[in-house]
């Protein structure tokens, strides 16, 4: 199973989890949009990047934007930072473009020094529309629900559970 | 994966220093080094920084400076327990800091949640997930 992204000529990043259209579900008439990696499989639609380090959000960010370059079709992108010794997290999410390159991010959360205390309930919940994840001209299955939910709090009490 | 993938046989023997910048364990004046000792580089800075979590500052230098093709990059990274924090930024080899727990409870969740709603109704599955079991082939 490969997992390496190819962003462009110069650039593979592993992303932690991804989302990709099934081979076998792709119409005939490919849709011009997606785009397929040296291993003839599709560019994940979904992305996932958790960090729990010290690093930079700036990193983060700087390689959200890295998967929305034109050689990819990734739609969306969902992030957590988590930073340890302040016991504190963030959860973004980001969808492409509409003119097609770059990352256009949500998020109702704050950067350090303001970023969330995980003892404390957010209420934040975000909702990215199926037909984001999915694309143009790629059947979906009949009775999903209009939008993806992720609640940041259940992500907060899967940290908590954790440390 | 590898470059025979892509249908080449990488054989250049030299890789371009695109930083001016000397390194301890080559030679300062060189513009290039062999593909063997930069693999000696990258293995040694591999090694450290994943028993450690750290690399020789050095260490790093050498391998960040030079820029190599995404074919070298996936036979130099492939494979490894922690290819997934290596990455390959503008043809320069970056180790990123290993990420520590809650990091993969944190995974767990998020691709259950949203395995969840993106199935459909009857179990139809359009979007599969690729997780990361740290296997190429």
């Amino acid at each position: 199973m490969v997992t390496d992204v190819r962003l462009n000529n110069r650039s593979i990043k592993r992303p932690d989890a991804s989302y990709k259209i099934r081979r076998s579900q792709i119409p005939q008439q490919r849709p011009a949009w997606l785009k397929f990696q040296p291993n003839g499989h599709p560019y994940p639609n979904v992305v996932i990047e958790v960090s729990v380090n010290h690093e930079e959000p700036q990193r983060l960010l700087a390689d959200m934007q890295r998967y929305f370059t034109p050689f990819t079709s990734t739609r969306v992108w969902i992030g957590v930072k988590y930073w340890t010794a302040e016991r504190k997290f963030w959860v973004g999410w980001a969808e492409r473009r509409r003119h097609g390159v770059g990352g256009r991010l949500h998020t109702q959360m704050s950067w350090p020094p303001d970023h969330h205390d995980i003892n404390v309930a957010t209420n934040i919940v975000y909702n990215i529309p199926m037909t984001t994840i999915y694309g143009p001209n790629i059947p979906m299955p009949q009775g999903l629900p209009l939008t993806v939910t992720l609640d940041t709090d259940i992500i907060r009490l899967t940290i908590l559970d954790e440390v | 994966m590898s470059a025979a993938v892509f249908g080449v046989k990488h054989e250049r023997t030299c890789i371009r220093m695109t930083s001016p910048q000397p390194t301890a364990a080559v030679d300062p004046e060189a513009e290039a080094i062999d593909n063997e000792t930069f693999k000696k580089c990258f293995d040694k800075a591999y090694n450290t920084w994943f028993r450690w979590n750290l690399i020789a500052a050095d260490l790093r230098k050498i391998v960040e400076s030079y820029e190599v093709t995404a074919e070298e990059f996936e036979q130099l990274a492939g494979n490894r327990q922690s290819q997934r924090y290596i990455a390959l930024i503008n043809g320069r080899i970056r180790f990123d800091e290993l990420s520590g727990p809650p990091h993969g409870a944190i995974i767990g969740r998020i691709t259950k949640l949203l395995g969840t709603q993106l199935d459909g109704p009857n179990g139809v599955e359009m979007l599969c997930t690729v997780n990361d079991d740290g296997i190429l082939t």
